[in-house]
């Protein structure tokens, strides 16, 4: 049997729904719950908060109908708009060690692992840093590089590489100032023993 | 991996850890006391060196006597600051060139606030610098003819840098920083390396050569000073990984006996690797007792990841990625103290002769 929906919803039957008994006695609050909410997760308003909770959801509010084996919904919502997201598979911190013609070579600190030092090498061809970061390609540089998959608005996946290079901080007079006083600190102690 | 007995009281003992990526000896002078030539860190972010001592029930605390930092490369130097700091009772050494006003003035700029996950040779300076200054103690000056340690087993002299590479340094450490308003960047080499520390190790008429990434010229001013520790060597840590820019035949001639051991590790950063082919059979010629800590960097499997959608972003991308750490590349040579026996080598991990290596 299969239950239709005023509007345009299927919901596939079960062996409760298919007894042709009273359907309201018979159907546990917890069953209810269940079939009407995947129904409306078909329908992109069960991601709601509001209807996700059946009790809430049935007859009270008047936003659908339970009875006589007919759940009523509201019409089809189309799917809410979705943040972009990035699902890192695997992430690296790395560095700049040489500069060749086609590839750079860097070495790579292995962020997934939880690494905090190298232990990979890595020689990535040029193709695969963008114009505004291949000007920042320099020995030395230091560079993120996330591997994983990129949801668009719209909800399509692809699997993605970004090397995004970092601008480490500029040097201020602070940092000048600092460095000195170390300095000075260091070569005095080390100088009076 | 079993690594044995440590040595007893009487026997010297001279290891090799080097996977491909960075080098340290430790070395057995005699009744329990240890030293540590320049640090790497094993896959699990721990020193080498630390890890070896400890594997042979050591406790480096007690043990190391000695700490030797023979300049600031990346692979000679990551990971000394944590040796420095558990070694409580070792004397730290480095070329007193890198306590200079201008290097200091380059560690605490560059390194007085971090700015990434990545370390650099810098940063362990900071840390090691700053250590010390904490615990009240200096480092040792290494330069030429200075001895390092002496006990009634051994003596350790370093060699170098001699006087004339200090200027040089200091004048190329100055170009370094960068100016007001402009970016920071991780700095991790100098070229040529001129300051590195050479050692001389004695013990009851046997000596080592451990030759650090010294280059020629510092050879050359080594052989022209009178003042340097008379004989010859049986052993040599063949320096800069065998590089033809580091190799002074006249060492080999007025340093070294006649087809002494010698040790080398391997390097190897993006296509170029050392030793070269033609470095493995300039080596073989000077020696037939030649060995190196892994038998061939490009045939090490390839890192897999977790992910195959890694993988297969790789190899789309045309990205080669490959380890960088390897725990058991090492090559071990004991003797006892009247080298009556000559020395015993043992091998572990990808360690093999020179001859079998592929270069």
């Amino acid at each position: 049997m299969m239950l239709q929906t005023n509007r345009s919803a299927t919901v596939q039957s079960t062996e409760q729904l298919s007894s042709g008994t009273n359907l309201e006695s018979e159907f546990t609050q917890s069953r209810i719950e269940e079939v009407v909410c995947q129904a409306l997760e078909r329908h992109h308003v069960g991601t709601a908060p509001h209807v996700r909770n059946a009790e809430e959801g049935i007859g009270e509010r008047g936003s659908f109908r339970f009875a006589n084996g007919e759940v009523s919904f509201p019409p089809p919502m189309p799917p809410p708009p979705q943040k972009p997201s990035l699902h890192a598979l695997q992430e690296w911190e790395g560095y700049v060690v040489e500069i060749n013609e086609n590839d750079f070579v860097a070495r790579l600190v292995d962020l997934t692992a939880g690494k905090s030092h190298e232990t990979e090498e890595a020689t990535i061809p040029l193709d695969e840093i963008s114009e505004r970061d291949a000007a920042n390609l320099r020995i030395g540089g230091i560079f993120r590089w996330v591997i994983g998959y990129e949801r668009s608005r719209e909800g399509t996946r692809r699997r993605v590489s970004h090397i995004v290079f970092r601008d480490l901080p500029r040097m201020m007079k602070g940092d000048f100032q600092a460095g000195e006083e170390w300095a000075d600190k260091i070569a005095t102690a080390f100088n009076s023993r | 991996m079993n690594l044995g007995a440590p040595p007893t009281d009487q026997e010297l003992e001279v290891t090799l850890l080097g996977p491909g990526y960075g080098e340290s000896v430790v070395v057995h002078v005699g009744h329990g006391t240890w030293v540590v030539v320049d640090s790497l860190l094993d896959s699990g972010g721990n020193p080498v060196a630390l890890s070896y001592l400890r594997r042979m029930g050591i406790s480096p605390a007690e043990a190391v006597a000695l700490i030797v930092a023979t300049h600031w490369h990346d692979d000679h130097i990551r990971g000394i600051a944590r040796l420095v700091e558990q070694c409580a009772d070792a004397q730290f050494c480095c070329a007193g060139v890198l306590c200079q006003r201008e290097f200091l003035t380059l560690v605490g700029q560059l390194e007085g606030r971090h700015n990434s996950t990545v370390g650099s040779g810098l940063r362990e300076f900071h840390r090691v610098f700053s250590h010390l200054e904490t615990c009240k103690q200096a480092p040792t000056f290494a330069h030429a003819n200075r001895v390092l340690l002496r006990n009634e087993f051994c003596s350790i002299t370093s060699l170098s840098p001699g006087d004339g590479a200090f200027q040089k340094f200091l004048a190329e450490v100055g170009k370094l920083i960068p100016g007001q308003g402009e970016n920071k960047r991780r700095i991790s080499t100098i070229s040529p390396n001129e300051v590195a520390v050479a050692l001389w190790v004695e013990c009851a008429g046997n000596a080592l050569l451990l030759g650090s990434d010294l280059e020629r010229s510092g050879w050359i001013a080594i052989l022209e000073d009178r003042a340097r520790p008379p004989g010859k060597a049986s052993l040599f840590k063949i320096p800069h990984h065998g590089s033809k820019n580091a190799n002074e035949p006249a060492v080999w001639e007025y340093m070294l006996k006649v087809e002494p051991h010698a040790v080398l590790a391997p390097w190897r950063r993006g296509g170029r690797a050392l030793p070269t082919v033609g470095d493995v059979e300039r080596i073989k010629k000077a020696t037939p007792n030649a060995w190196i800590t892994t038998k061939g960097l490009s045939n090490r499997p390839r890192l897999k990841h977790q992910y195959p959608a890694v993988e297969k972003t790789l190899r789309e991308s045309g990205s080669r990625i490959r380890r960088l750490t390897g725990d058991r590349d090492m090559i071990r040579l004991r003797c006892n103290a009247e080298f009556t026996d000559g020395w015993t080598v043992e091998l572990f991990g990808g360690a093999c002769h020179l001859a079998d290596y592929a270069a």
